[in-house]
């Protein structure tokens, strides 16, 4: 072939293969005007274009490129930089909502798993910041070659040095400019977050309705890839340097530990305004980078930098040239820097952390007061180094300090423990552990390590201390831990409120306290910190222990006992055993008249367990109606926003589902979704149930994409949250499948149920109804893609599971008997499917469905069939026997 | 790793540095990237092969990611711009390509008891994919995408870069020097060309 041909019949190619299969032909044989050797291979280049991605085509050619032109929900636009940590583009985000972002492509060779796991543990408070100057990161995640990467708002704009160079910005413009960034930093800093790598490449200056805007980007990123302990292995291992270290702050340069705090933040915005002032940075960078890092490392150690009005005099020609961006003569620049401009930059750069500003709002309100010409704070660094001193020695003594604090903790959240399922709202959560953190401050505003205002890190640190400070008074302590438990069972951290909550557990058997309803609260919340973390049986034996203490008690307590009692039903009812669980609810609601009013919050806990069962024996209206009742109740009790409410509003969603109604359906999962990201952040393990029904409705709508956009996130966040391994993973797996085996892609769609059987069988050992699901679709994969053997193996599999203990006693035994018959339909084993069909009717399907169920074409015409439809048409003319209270 | 292997790494890193620096500058190519390949091909030999021994952990790095890797470790990437990195991907994706083909080489002679662990190349070729690639099918590959280097030079090495060195579309359409969709349209069209070579079972 001629390279000629070659060409032209890729032109073609590229044209055909964007129409329509049916346009193609025509077009080709337009464009190629009778040339047959050209119609000939653009025709069979079609054609395999055609079969390349299919599933019987190899599967390199289905292969998606990774972060190719797009990475998760975004699409990739325009490259925006390159720096030290990777590649930034523009992107568009499709998902869930339209806008522009920009999303950073992590470099090769860093530990992805590593990067997102440091990511994750500041996640929660990084949902929280919300600042005009700060550039919210909306997303950490990995392509498919896990590489890492991050999604934030787009900042189009000029680093702040920069911005203000080119604009000729006089030195109060630049000061106000300044003042904006710190009161962005002080905002990340109330919330826990500390930047770690400020410079003026991270802070962008856009322009808003004509004014600049700065725009403080990558907070969480740094701290997240560990940029600067990346940077100095490289250092070491090939004598050179791709980082940034001039802004880095001087126990950032110490080798070995790293002991960082908002100090360190301060450091490096004073070097920044140094930059921005003098139009230098601090210190000497002549020396060729390569042999200069550790010079300049050294140097921000150990030398003392020159005041801003002494460098810029003695930089001649530079001086001149900054000052003129500036709109003064040198000589006026060093005047206005001279003073109180001094001070502040020097005061913000102080080796010792402990003599520098506190805080960046306090660097912020001097310069304030250096621009309303009041005198500034800073001043000659003794007297603060002096009085700094004085304060350390005269300290409030810390075990003092403690008590005071969990005191103040216990203000706060020992009320609000309430004996239901753990509910608390991230939010809330967060708010707890903002006063935490301001606790934890009071008590130790300049320990030797400084205050750590990591959230992870501060709650680590008040277990610790909680453990030293209150170890002569295990009561109090206990308390203090349930607490904390609690806040990090809010937040989905299960594994860390587990261990919080065990130790509570165990001081409170060593030494019991004085009221039994501090245990209570211990247990309920262990509960369910198990039953979140997938260990059913323990969540069952810690309510089991619950209840009977809350039955014992004198007097019997009563909302403890309705709180286990809806614990065990929830639990029972998520191992498949719904008769069980009713029993429980039951004996909920005898508590419930006797003594509570009907309007509590715990009545609607029980309406909320009725319900589900309702829903399960098919009583598809009972359970709206109790379920709107509670949700009227909660609703009542704790406001439109809160997580009970939306666990209502997901299960009045569940139930419409069941009546059919999808569009009222899925206006309560979208409402539900709305109100659980509002509550808890975008990235919560509970967004995953109404998110996976939204794909369900997105799939049956035949919308694969946004099916799989559901799906796929749902999936992300309960693998994230819970575990690859968790029960809850099968419900996103199901459907997954679904949608696979409706794109032909059988092979995935297999895969995807052989790992939905395994969870099922490893975390349900004694039998589950969802085994049924996942083994009624493994047949249709196996019959669908001609394992016929398989499939019969199957069918064995799940008559079996129809016959085991107890099965018959469910309510989807008639169900499950009946789906099975269908099997054996389809497979072609027509007496065997008689026989289960009788088996159905007989243990109660009463079904419409039977007269039209195309799985059963096999058996129409035969009298068998006819006998068993005229069975059903009686029992459905008949009244009801059995309806629902 | 020792101290000792650090330092050559150093001084083979700083040969590769100067050479990428210099092609980045307009040096002449061709005898700047025969050194470049003998200098970077034992690194990614040696990588690679740890990575098949199944001496590394797969989340910490994926085959096409090799590429980068010594990359990012061997170059002084602050001082090297796109015509730098652009010969140094496209020579990358070159070995990676050698080294694989030779091992599904060795591989298909030793079908038993190969020195490597025999699971990774599936993943070394095209790591968003489910199913493994064959030994036989990446010789045929390999073979095939010869031929259409000789009808299509850059065709054949958007599906080098793609295949090998695991770059993504905007990153191939920056080293190439053309725009996204001329990427994608190549892919397209190289993806159809290919499966029907090796549909129609041609040899080279």
């Amino acid at each position: 072939m001629t390279d000629d041909l070659h060409q032209r019949a890729k032109q073609i190619f590229v044209a055909a293969s964007d129409l329509p299969t049916e346009a193609r032909e025509a077009f080709v044989s337009e464009e190629c005007a009778g040339d047959r050797a050209l119609w000939d291979e653009v025709m069979s280049l079609l054609g395999y274009h055609d079969l390349a991605g299919s599933a019987s085509a190899p599967a390199w050619t289905r292969a998606r490129w990774d972060g190719a032109d797009s990475i998760g929900a975004y699409r990739l636009l325009e490259k925006l930089g390159e720096g030290g940590m990777g590649v930034v583009y523009e992107a568009e985000q499709t998902h869930p909502v339209q806008r522009r972002v920009a999303v950073k492509l992590i470099k090769w060779g860093m530990d992805t798993r590593e990067v997102l796991a440091r990511f994750e543990s500041e996640r929660q408070a990084l949902a929280l910041m919300d600042h005009p100057a700060i550039a919210r990161v909306y997303e950490a995640g990995a392509t498919d070659h896990g590489r890492p990467y991050f999604a934030m708002e787009l900042a189009r704009g000029s680093p702040v040095t920069e911005y203000c160079d080119a604009h000729a910005m006089p030195m109060r413009d630049r000061l106000r400019l300044f003042v904006e960034v710190c009161m962005g930093v002080q905002h990340a800093h109330q919330k826990g977050i500390i930047h770690r790598d400020l410079k003026p490449s991270n802070l962008i200056v856009t322009e808003q309705d004509g004014r600049p805007a700065p725009k403080i980007i990558d907070f969480g990123i740094s701290r997240a890839t560990g940029q600067r302990d990346a940077e100095q292995t490289m250092f070491t291992r090939l004598g050179q340097c791709i980082g940034t270290p001039e802004y880095m702050s001087p126990e950032q340069a110490e080798p070995g530990g790293v002991d960082i705090d908002t100090r360190t933040d301060v450091y490096s915005l004073g070097v920044v305004l140094y930059e921005i002032l003098t139009g230098s940075i601090p210190f000497d960078t002549a020396s060729p980078r390569g042999s200069g890092y550790d010079e300049l490392r050294r140097q921000i150690r150990e030398v003392d930098p020159q005041r801003p009005s002494t460098r810029v005099g003695a930089r001649g020609e530079a001086a001149r040239i900054a000052a003129t961006r500036r709109r003064l003569d040198p000589r006026a620049l060093v005047r206005a820097l001279r003073g109180d401009l001094d001070w502040i930059v020097m005061k913000a750069i102080e080796k010792d952390r402990s003599r520098r500003y506190g805080s960046a709002a306090e660097l912020a309100a001097d310069i304030e007061r250096h621009l309303a010409y009041e005198p500034v704070l800073a001043g000659p660094p003794s007297t603060a180094y002096r009085l700094g001193k004085l304060v350390r020695r005269h300290r409030l003594g810390f075990g003092a300090a403690a008590v005071v604090g969990a005191a103040l903790l216990l203000g706060m959240v020992g009320t609000a423990i309430g004996l239901r399922r753990a509910e608390r709202s991230a939010r809330a959560a967060m708010r707890t552990v903002d006063a935490l953190a301001g606790v934890f401050l009071v008590m130790d505003p300049a320990g030797p390590s400084g205050p750590a205002f990591s959230v992870t890190s501060i709650l680590r640190r008040g277990a610790e201390q909680i453990e030293s400070e209150l170890a002569d008074q295990p009561e109090l302590q206990a308390r203090v831990l349930t607490a904390l438990g609690q806040v990090h069972l809010g937040l989905g951290q299960y594994e860390k409120a587990r261990l919080l909550l065990e130790r509570a557990v165990d001081l409170q058997r060593r030494h019991p306290p004085q009221a039994v309803d501090e245990v209570l609260s211990t247990l309920i919340a262990l509960a369910w910190v198990n039953a979140w973390s997938g260990d059913l049986d323990g969540a069952r034996r810690v309510s089991l222990e619950g209840l009977r203490l809350s039955e014992e008690a004198s007097p019997p307590r009563a909302r403890a006992q309705i709180a286990f009692r809806f614990s065990l039903a929830w639990l029972s009812w998520r191992s498949g055993d719904v008769n069980e669980a009713q029993a429980h609810v039951d004996r909920a609601a005898e508590v419930c008249d006797k003594s509570i009013s009907p309007t509590d919050p715990a009545v609607a806990d029980v309406l909320y367990m009725q319900a589900l069962l309702c829903r399960e024996r098919g009583e598809a209206e009972a359970s709206r109606r109790s379920l709107e009742r509670c949700l009227a109740i909660r609703e009542r009790a704790y406001g439109p926003e809160n997580v009970s409410v939306a666990w209502a509003i997901l299960d009045l969603g569940f139930t419409y589902q069941a009546l059919r109604q999808r569009d009222k359906a899925r206006e309560h999962f979208e409402r539900c979704l709305q109100l659980q990201e509002k509550l808890l952040g975008p990235d919560h393990p509970w967004l995953a149930y109404a998110l996976t029904q939204l794909g369900v409705l997105a799939l049956q709508d035949g919308d694969e994409d946004g099916a799989f956009r559901h799906l796929d996130r749902a999936l992300r966040l309960r693998e994230r949250g819970l575990g690859p391994d968790h029960p809850d993973v099968v419900w996103t797996l199901l459907p997954l499948a679904e949608l696979y085996r409706q794109k032909g892609e059988f092979e995935a769609s297999r895969s995807l149920l052989e790992r939905a059987e395994r969870i099922v069988l490893a975390a349900f050992p004694r039998g589950h109804p969802d085994l049924t699901r996942v083994l009624i679709r493994l047949e249709r994969n196996a019959r669908e893609t001609g394992r016929l053997d398989d499939a019969r193996m199957l069918l064995a599999r799940l008559e079996q599971l129809t016959r085991r203990p107890g099965a018959e006693r469910q309510p989807s035994y008639a169900t499950d008997v009946y789906n099975v018959a269908c099997i054996a339909a389809l497979q072609g084993n027509k007496a065997h499917a008689i026989e289960l069909l009788r088996a159905a009717v007989a243990a109660g399907f009463v079904n419409a469905f039977v007269f039209e169920d195309p799985d059963l074409a096999s058996l129409e015409g035969t009298p068998e069939l006819a006998e068993i439809r005229a069975e059903v048409r009686r029992r459905l003319a008949a009244p009801r026997s059995t309806s629902a209270p | 790793m020792g101290e000792s292997n650090n330092e050559m790494a150093a001084s083979a890193s700083e040969r590769i540095s100067q050479i990428v620096s210099d092609l980045d500058g307009g040096a002449e190519e061709g005898r700047s990237l025969e050194d470049l390949f003998e200098l970077l091909y034992p690194e990614l030999r040696r990588l690679a092969g740890s990575f098949m021994a199944g001496e590394r952990k797969e989340h910490t790095l994926q085959p096409t990611a090799l590429v980068h890797e010594v990359y990012v470790r061997l170059v002084n990437q602050a001082q090297i711009g796109w015509r730098g990195r652009g010969h140094f991907f496209a020579v990358g994706a070159r070995i990676m390509r050698h080294i694989l083909v030779d091992h599904a080489r060795v591989r298909g002679r030793e079908k038993r008891g190969g020195a490597w662990r025999r699971v990774t190349l599936s993943e070394a070729i095209v790591p968003a994919m489910e199913d493994g690639l064959e030994q036989d099918e990446l010789l045929a590959l390999d073979q095939a995408l010869e031929r259409l280097a000789a009808v299509d030079q850059r065709e054949a090495h958007v599906v080098e870069l793609r295949f090998f060195a695991g770059l993504t579309v905007p990153e191939i359409a920056d080293l190439v020097g053309v725009s996204r969709r001329t990427v994608e349209t190549d892919w397209a069209h190289a993806r159809a060309w290919l499966l029907r070579e090796l549909a129609t079972g041609k040899t080279g």
